[in-house]
């Protein structure tokens, strides 16, 4: 896929997004379902590679970018992260001149409608993240522990690899 | 909210304390953390000005992290600070997400890095599960019957017609402009 076609994708999907993982369902619809770019497998694989580097969660997009464009790819899917932040100091303004309340409701409104779409792409995704029931219950408990507030989410994940070689040969 | 009206003073620059917040901080509330103690627990910044940055970010469509370091960086320097925090902020975490993909590709066909990668998307279900909780919930206990009543909608918008997820968003922005507003 040409790299100034997907930072446009990833642009539309970041830029309608007001956390990390909330472009996932619209990145889900453009690359996996409409152009067949990207399998749901590698959009797993995306989010598990982000979690075990450093930067802001909706760095999984860069992770993408290079799975289906290589570098160059790789380079787009960054300036699409990047690029909705340059609104930050508009807003600001925006929010100077006392404006901010339906800028502040469009986006809890846009938060929540995320999570809702987020949280069926999440159905969606579980059969390839979690084939088995070993691999099920490792999701499971990995949910449980970040519930507990007492484990980050990169310790989910690294555990959950060092786990993986045990549970898929259950 | 109100954020500070004054031109950005003339102070040195936290290139080092970007780097290190972007390089060595997972997730934004780490980083952010990372940022504040740095510049504001050493008096480089007002306190003020960091919450301003930080409630402003909050409202910023995309990566609510990268905007911190745009505000952050455009109250030393302007402009041309906003774009240097985001350009770092943005490419030192690519750069490793990068470097973590490739040695992912070289090796996907072993069969120990197959399993642990596969072990991971496990895990990585789990934090993507566990966000929409995280995300979803302040803002129930906020808007509570408004707010149910929307993510109602938006289910019924998702299940039912056969719409583009942004269309989506866009449709949920809109009613939210009118029926969520909310002066701070």
């Amino acid at each position: 896929m040409n790299a100034l076609v997907l930072y446009f994708l990833l642009l539309r999907a970041t830029a309608l997004s007001f956390s990390g993982f909330a472009s996932v369902p619209l990145i889900r619809e453009d690359l996996v379902v409409q152009r067949a770019v990207l399998s749901d497998e590698e959009l797993n694989s995306a989010i598990a590679i982000s979690q075990a580097s450093p930067g802001p969660l909706g760095l999984y997009v860069v992770v993408i970018g290079y799975f289906v464009a290589g570098v160059p790819g790789a380079f787009a899917a960054a300036l699409a992260l990047a690029t909705p932040a340059i609104l930050a100091i508009p807003i600001a303004r925006a929010v100077r001149r006392h404006r901010d309340a339906q800028v502040r409701g469009a986006s809890a409104a846009i938060v929540i409608a995320s999570c809702v779409l987020m949280a069926t792409t999440s159905v969606t995704l579980a059969p390839a993240a979690a084939p088995t029931a070993p691999l099920a219950a490792l999701a499971v408990v990995g949910f449980v522990a970040l519930a507990s507030g007492r484990v980050p989410p990169v310790v989910v994940v690294v555990v959950s690899a060092c786990l993986g070689p045990f549970l898929t040969r259950l | 909210m109100s954020v500070h009206t004054q031109t950005p003073r003339h102070r040195p620059f936290p290139l080092l304390e970007f780097i290190r917040a972007s390089s060595l901080h997972v997730g934004a509330a780490a980083a952010a953390a990372a940022l504040r103690k740095d510049l504001v627990e050493t008096g480089r910044l007002p306190t003020g000005e960091f919450d301003e940055a930080y409630a402003v970010a909050r409202v910023t469509p995309g990566t609510n992290l990268l905007a911190i370091y745009t505000l952050l960086g455009e109250r030393f320097a302007g402009w041309p600070g906003a774009l240097t925090a985001l350009s770092v902020g943005a490419l030192v975490p690519a750069l490793i997400a990068v470097t973590l993909a490739v040695a992912y590709s070289t090796y996907s066909g072993h069969p120990v890095a197959r399993d642990a990668m596969q072990g991971a998307r496990a895990g990585a279900l789990a934090v993507f599960s566990w966000a929409v909780v995280r995300l979803l919930r302040p803002q129930i206990e906020q808007h509570r019957g408004r707010g149910i009543a929307l993510a109602l909608v938006t289910l019924t918008l998702a299940l039912l017609l056969p719409l583009p997820p942004f269309v989506i968003l866009l449709i949920a922005g809109g009613l939210g402009a009118a029926f969520l507003s909310v002066k701070s």
